[in-house]
């Protein structure tokens, strides 16, 4: 549809079914150029949502039936092949017609997972590579914290500034109150100045959070993961967490890809895990190595392979860097994993 | 050397190695484990117990011993607080007539609401049963688990002779097996006050042997028993793990990996006594430990520490050896009654019984494991966590609605007021409640 039609069909109100995985339905009218996640709002259907900016990827939605368009005029962190499969950024959409949308999590979820607010302590900054630490916090001993799902992410705020940045959380419930990060430091940015330069154990650490709707979903069929650089965070938390629950019956593959060999990072943590677990089958890739490399040589999404998906139920969660996860998820369609069993985070690298 | 400084065994980051065993407080599921003695569940009797926090009835029925779920889905009450078996096939709770297959743990019918249409939609969970030698084995497991269910001997200790090459022992003849024929199983089991953990670990910590420096039996048989003994190098413990066999570690003890600490010029404390008394220690998933040459030759020395809660467990120990003929069955019966149960299994391992209940208090909120210091003496300690660690199928989940799940000490006083303190045995069959 061209814009000014586009424009023509958004002079009249549209009627948006809000549908959730669990079949609970939420009906609502969209104003002409209202915002989807503002008609979700207003109307008090229970969508999840953070960041406002389309960067986050908090408020994610499916196009089912009718034309819902994005605003082109923002930057979004939607991949573009997710776009094309009729996913959306309801911060960043708008109802063209009268439509169904579909939420990938029950429409109990924002109750369930209410955002919360601590103040956590550093306890241990490690340099886990040439430009990873790994982070972790002690928060209160009473901590509202305890519903976070393996796989989300919590906003830190940079000490002694007013921004805040988003990271996975690494460790699990269990843990609480300590939460544990594995952060890229780069060249340069707030949070990069600050663990570089400032950072110190016994440091206060606002946290906000938990958010996202990348989380494990616990079904009972065989697990694909595919991190990229500190990607492999929130996969850690999956990882244990279907180790403290006992999944042990289906294959959990995790392919883990860097650059180069010094880009990785929590090899002896992935070792652990599996001695821990018979069935967790860890790859770890370096696409461009240098000097003696053993492992694989290729970006994380080409160590998984047709022989790896023996359930068209198979579950697969990405994250890393847009490219590769654009990559990855069009390969493992190409391999027969059903799209809507990919989950992808979608990863800011400010 | 100031407290800084001092070299601890288990550093954070071993500590992350046994991750698992950590959490496991309230023990591994998906494992077999000794039940009940198969002379304590006679013909049609019912006998209710908890293992990992799950509730266990058990029934003797045409001669087959049946493990169901011990809590009614109806309102959650054990069947086996008041046992009621109406016919040969099912156990019917007691509360509202809810009855069961004893074989598929179906909802067969219901006392007084023959017609209830949740009849035959539901039942509860039913648990495959092994019974050897005289003891009963139930596979404990999670309510979903779908897979074949591993043989016994998987987590039973190693065997002899067919490990002779691979652990010989030439101090003593080979040692029995639970599952050899005609071997005789004699022993006795009764309820610990700590985490099953601390237990298991004091079955073969190699510095625990001051404990029993002073036991009647030590020093009525004038065994040399070493105030301590110390591995020498990593080939002092051996891992076992066969891809179809029993999982754990054996201490190598008596040969040249591991060194008899004799005295201690120090403190001028000597180990006495003359007579050598060679023995070695294993371990194997899910908390089973082996001790052969013990207490004599030709007898082997099994003990399980059986999670009940997360502050009870069974110490189960049992003796086992050949015996071929009715002689040799009838000396080994007496040898038991009159010298190893009162010298050994109680007197002994009474020692042990109170070196465990003693740690409780310091791990009972977990923290102890945070703040322990092992030392070097400990390597089997770390070696067994981080088998445990990876050789479990499964760590039991915290239960809810069972024994013990909640820290209800008004229930605890009154089994104690009753005589019934601690543990499972408030919980036995058999009570009559209405005392008219």
């Amino acid at each position: 549809m061209s814009a000014s039609e586009a424009a023509q069909v958004l002079e009249t109100e549209a009627q948006v079914t809000f549908r959730f995985s669990d079949g609970v339905e939420y009906h609502a009218i969209s104003q002409p150029g209202e915002l989807l996640l503002d008609v979700a709002r207003k109307n008090d259907v229970p969508v999840t949502w953070q960041c406002l900016t389309g960067s986050c990827g908090s408020c994610i939605c499916k196009v089912e039936e009718g034309e819902v368009s994005s605003d082109t005029g923002r930057l979004l962190s939607l991949l573009p092949s997710e776009a094309k499969e009729g996913l959306r950024l309801s911060c960043a959409a708008l109802a063209d017609t009268d439509c169904v949308v579909e939420l990938d999590y029950p429409s109990t979820f924002s109750e369930d997972h209410e955002a919360h607010q601590d103040i956590g302590t550093v306890t241990e900054l490690e340099w886990v590579n040439h430009n990873t630490v790994r982070l972790v916090m002690e928060l209160p001993e009473d901590t509202a914290f305890e519903d976070f799902e393996a796989g989300q992410y919590v906003q830190l705020q940079v000490p002694g500034t007013e921004e805040w940045r988003s990271y996975s959380m690494s460790s699990t419930v269990k843990e609480l109150p300590e939460m544990t990060f594995y952060i890229r430091v780069l060249e340069s940015g707030v949070m990069s100045d600050y663990l570089r330069e400032r950072c110190q154990v016994g440091d206060q650490i606002p946290v906000d959070g938990a958010y996202g709707v990348f989380y494990l979903r616990e079904e009972k069929v065989p697990q694909i993961m595919i991190a990229g650089g500190t990607g492999l965070a929130p996969m850690l938390s999956m990882i244990d967490t279907l180790r403290q629950n006992n999944f042990r019956r289906k294959p959990v593959i995790l392919a883990f890809g860097c650059s180069h060999e010094k880009d990785l990072f929590a090899q002896d943590e992935l070792e652990m895990r599996s001695d821990w677990m018979p069935n967790l089958d860890v790859r770890t890739c370096v696409s461009r190595p240098e000097g003696e490399w053993d492992g694989n040589q290729c970006r994380a999404q080409f160590a998984i392979t047709a022989d790896d998906i023996t359930d068209e139920d198979t579950l697969a969660y990405l994250c890393g860097p847009p490219a590769m996860t654009e990559d990855a998820k069009t390969r493992l369609i190409s391999l027969g994993v059903k799209a809507e069993n990919i989950h992808v985070e979608l990863f800011e690298s400010l | 050397m100031s407290k800084k400084n001092a070299r601890v065994a288990n550093d954070k980051s071993t500590k992350k190695q046994y991750q698992p065993y950590m959490e496991a407080e309230w023990g591994f599921i998906n494992h077999w484990y000794p039940a009940a003695f198969s002379d304590e569940l006679a013909e049609g009797e019912v006998k209710g117990i908890q293992i990992a926090g799950v509730p266990i009835v058990l029934r003797r029925a045409k001669g087959k011993v049946h493990a169901l779920l011990d809590q009614c889905l109806h309102r959650g009450v054990r069947f086996s607080a008041k046992p009621m078996c109406l016919n040969d096939e099912t156990i019917t709770c007691w509360y509202h007539g809810f009855t069961f297959n004893l074989e598929d743990g179906e909802l067969s019918t219901i006392v007084a609401a023959p017609e209830d249409k949740l009849i035959g939609t539901t039942g509860i969970q039913t648990f495959a049963v092994e019974e050897v030698a005289g003891m009963v084995f139930v596979f404990v497991c999670e309510a979903d688990w779908d897979e074949e269910i591993p043989p016994l001997a998987n987590d039973l200790p190693l065997r002899f002779p067919e490990n002779n090459e691979r652990f010989p022992h030439p101090l003593w003849p080979d040692t029995p097996s639970i599952m050899d024929e005609n071997v005789v199983v004699l022993g006795m089991h009764r309820t610990g006050n700590a985490n099953w953990r601390l237990a298991c670990e004091n079955g073969f910590d190699a510095g625990h042997l001051l404990i029993h420096r002073d036991n009647a039996i030590v020093q009525a048989k004038e065994w040399a028993v070493p105030l301590g003994i110390k591995p020498l190098s990593e080939e002092a413990i051996a891992i076992v793990d066969d891809e179809n066999g029993p999982r754990g570690f054996l201490n190598r003890y008596f040969t040249e990996h591991y060194e008899p600490v004799l005295d201690n010029p120090i403190l001028d404390i000597k180990a006495y006594g003359q007579n050598p008394k060679y023995f070695r220690t294993s371990m194997y998933m899910p908390g089973v430990l082996m001790v052969e040459n013990w207490p004599e030759e030709h007898v082997v020395q099994y003990e399980w520490y059986v999670p009940i809660t997360n502050d009870t467990y069974e110490y189960w120990e049992v003796l086992v050896r050949k015996c071929d003929t009715e002689q040799e069955r009838k000396a080994f019966e007496y040898r038991f009654e009159n010298l190893y149960k009162p010298m050994c299994l109680e007197g002994f391992n009474d020692c042990d019984l109170m070196a465990r209940d003693a740690m409780q208090n310091f791990y009972a909120d977990g923290t102890g494991w945070d703040d322990e210091q092992l030392a070097d003496m400990d390597a089997s300690v770390i070696v067994w966590r981080k088998c445990a660690s990876r050789f479990n199928r499964g760590i039991a989940p915290v239960p809810k609605g069972v024994h013990g799940a909640t820290k209800a000490q008004s229930q605890h006083f009154a089994a104690a007021a009753t005589g019934k303190w601690p543990g499972t045995q408030a919980f036995e069959t058999g009570q009559k409640y209405d005392k008219s």
